[in-house]
C-alpha cells in the first residue's frame, strides 16, 4: 500500500506542468521572402497569426495581450560580403490598427491584441519591412540576406516566448543612370560664324563598370537635326567621358566609356559631372539648309547602357 | 573700298521666347539590371531673318552730257525670300540727298535710283531679287546704284572744287 501511494503523488507531480494551458504562439514560424529590387523604396508586408492566451484556461480562449520584438542579431540590417543594408520595422496590430515602429531588439508594450489558438478571427498581427531607396541605391550591388526574427511573449503564465523567421534575399543589381541634362541653347545665328554648346551631365553607374552611350536625334532615322516646321539644319554631335571627345553618329553605339559616377545618380548635385555632349553647327551648312526663319529645335537622345 | 554689313533683323528677345516649343530636357530613368536609361537634351538655335549689302564702293559724279552722275553695282542678300526694303538719308543735310564743299557753305541736291526705282530720303521702298543663296552673290552684284546731279543743280553751287555726301543704305526685311 505505501508504495502505491508513492506512485500516484509521483505521477500527480508531472502532470502538474501541463495542467497550465495558456500560451503564446505565432503562425506562420518560417518566412522566405526573396526579392530584387527594381527602383525606389521596398515595403514588405507579412502578416501573423499570434495567438496569446492566459494559463490555466483548457479551451486556451482567455485571450490577453503579447509583446513583441525583432532583430537581425541585434540590428536592422541585411548584409552581404560587401555590406549592409539596413531597413526600418514596423509591427501593426490588425484588430486596432495601431502601427508601432520597433527597434533591435526591443520587447514593445504588453498591448498588442492577441488571439486564440488558430486566430478565428484571423491574422491579428503584421510585420512591415521598409528598405529605403536612398539606401538601396548606395548598397553596392549583390546579394544581401539576412533572417529577421520575430519574437511574441506574453505573461499569461504559460509558454511566455515564441518565434517566427523571416529570411530576406534582397538583390541589388547593378544599375545605371543619366542625369543633370540641361538644354543647350546654341544662341541666334549671327549669318556668319558656326555655333556650338556642351552640356555637362552625369553618368551614373552603381558598380562603376564602362558603360556604352547611344546618341540620336529624334526625327525618323534619328539624325542630328534642328527642326522649324520642314526647315531642317544639320547639326554634328561628339561625346567626351573625360578621356577625350568622340564623334557620335546617330545609334551608333560608343563603346568603352569610362569614369561613370559610383556614390550617387545625381553625381552630387552635378558638382562631380562626368560626360559632356557637345554640339555644333556650321555656318554653311545653317545658310544652305535653313528654310525659314525662327526658332529650330533638336531633340538628343542619350542612352546609356553597361558594359 | 568695299563695305559691308549684316544685319540681323528682328527681335531676338521676342525670337527666342516666342518660337516652337521646347520638348523639355528629361534625365534619364534608372536602368537596372542591364536596363538603359533613357535622357534627352533639347537644343535650341534661333535663325533669324537676316539682309546684308556689300561690295560697296565710293561713287565719283562725273558728267555724262546731260548730268553729273555716277554708278555703284552692289549686292543685297535677304535669307530665304529675297524681299527687303532700302532706306537711304545724305549725312550732309539729313532727310535729303545734298553734296557739300568742305565749308557747307556750298550745296549741291542729287537724286538716288536703286536699281531702277528712285529712292525719296528716309522712305523705305520695297523691293525684291536679293540674292538668297550667297551673302556676296558669289563674288558679284546684283543691283545698280546710281547718283545723279542735274547741271542746273551743279551750276547753282555757289563754291567751286569737290562737293561731297556719305550716303546711308539700310536694307532690312521685307
Amino acid at each position: 500500500m505505501r508504495s502505491g501511494i508513492v506512485a500516484k503523488l509521483v505521477v500527480f507531480l508531472a502532470l502538474l506542468p501541463v495542467a497550465v494551458y495558456g500560451r503564446v504562439d505565432i503562425d506562420p514560424t518560417a518566412v522566405n521572402d526573396p526579392l530584387t529590387w527594381t527602383g525606389g523604396d521596398i515595403t514588405r508586408v507579412q502578416d501573423f497569426c499570434v495567438q496569446s492566451t492566459a494559463g490555466a484556461n483548457p479551451q486556451n480562449n482567455t485571450v490577453i495581450p503579447y509583446a513583441v520584438s525583432a532583430d537581425v542579431a541585434g540590428t536592422f540590417e541585411l548584409s552581404s560580403g560587401a555590406g549592409v543594408i539596413p531597413f526600418t520595422v514596423q509591427w501593426t496590430d490588425l484588430r486596432t490598427g495601431i502601427a508601432e515602429s520597433l527597434a533591435p531588439g526591443v520587447v514593445t508594450a504588453e498591448d498588442k491584441t492577441g488571439e486564440s489558438s488558430g486566430c478565428p478571427g484571423g491574422n491579428n498581427g503584421r510585420l512591415t519591412v521598409f528598405f529605403a531607396s536612398a539606401d538601396l541605391v548606395a548598397a553596392v550591388p549583390g546579394v544581401y540576406t539576412g533572417i529577421l526574427t520575430v519574437e511574441v511573449s506574453n505573461s499569461g503564465g504559460g509558454r511566455k516566448k515564441f518565434r517566427s523567421r523571416v529570411t530576406y534575399d534582397l538583390t541589388v543589381p547593378d544599375s545605371i543612370r543619366v542625369t543633370q541634362l540641361n538644354t543647350i541653347p546654341l544662341g541666334i545665328f549671327d549669318g556668319v560664324n558656326d555655333l556650338a554648346g556642351a552640356d555637362s551631365l552625369c553618368v551614373y553607374r552603381r558598380s562603376g563598370g564602362l558603360y556604352t552611350v547611344v546618341l540620336s536625334g529624334d526625327n525618323t532615322g534619328g539624325p542630328f537635326q534642328l527642326v522649324n516646321g520642314g526647315s531642317l539644319i544639320n547639326y554634328s554631335v561628339t561625346w567626351n567621358d573625360g578621356n577625350g571627345a568622340v564623334a557620335a553618329t546617330p545609334f551608333a553605339p560608343i563603346t568603352g566609356q569610362q569614369n561613370a559616377y559610383t556614390l550617387d545618380e545625381f553625381c552630387s548635385g552635378g558638382a562631380a559631372n562626368n560626360a559632356t555632349p557637345s554640339v555644333s553647327v556650321l555656318a554653311n551648312d545653317l545658310l544652305a539648309q535653313a528654310t525659314a526663319s525662327g526658332p529650330h529645335l533638336g531633340i538628343l537622345r542619350v542612352v546609356v547602357q553597361p558594359e | 573700298m568695299k563695305m559691308s554689313k549684316l544685319v540681323l533683323a528682328g527681335s531676338m528677345v521676342g525670337m527666342l521666347s516666342s518660337g516652337a516649343a521646347l520638348a523639355a530636357t528629361v534625365d534619364g530613368n534608372l536602368g537596372i539590371n542591364g536596363a538603359t536609361s533613357n535622357g534627352t537634351v533639347d537644343i535650341t538655335l534661333t535663325v533669324p531673318d537676316l539682309v546684308r549689302i556689300s561690295n560697296l564702293n565710293a561713287i565719283t559724279m562725273t558728267d555724262n552730257g546731260t548730268s553729273y552722275s555716277g554708278t555703284d553695282d552692289v549686292c543685297v542678300y535677304r535669307n530665304f525670300t529675297g524681299d527687303y526694303t532700302i532706306t537711304a538719308d545724305g549725312t550732309q543735310v539729313p532727310g535729303t540727298f545734298t553734296l557739300q564743299d568742305g565749308t557747307n557753305a556750298s550745296s549741291i541736291l542729287y537724286t538716288v535710283d536703286w536699281g531702277g526705282a528712285g529712292l525719296t530720303a528716309t522712305t523705305a521702298s520695297a523691293q525684291t531679287g536679293a540674292s538668297t543663296t550667297s551673302q556676296s552673290c558669289g563674288g558679284g552684284t546684283n543691283l545698280t546704284l546710281t547718283v545723279d546731279a542735274t547741271y542746273e543743280e551743279v551750276s547753282g553751287a555757289s563754291i567751286a572744287g569737290a562737293h561731297t555726301d556719305v550716303l546711308n543704305l539700310v536694307v532690312a526685311p521685307n
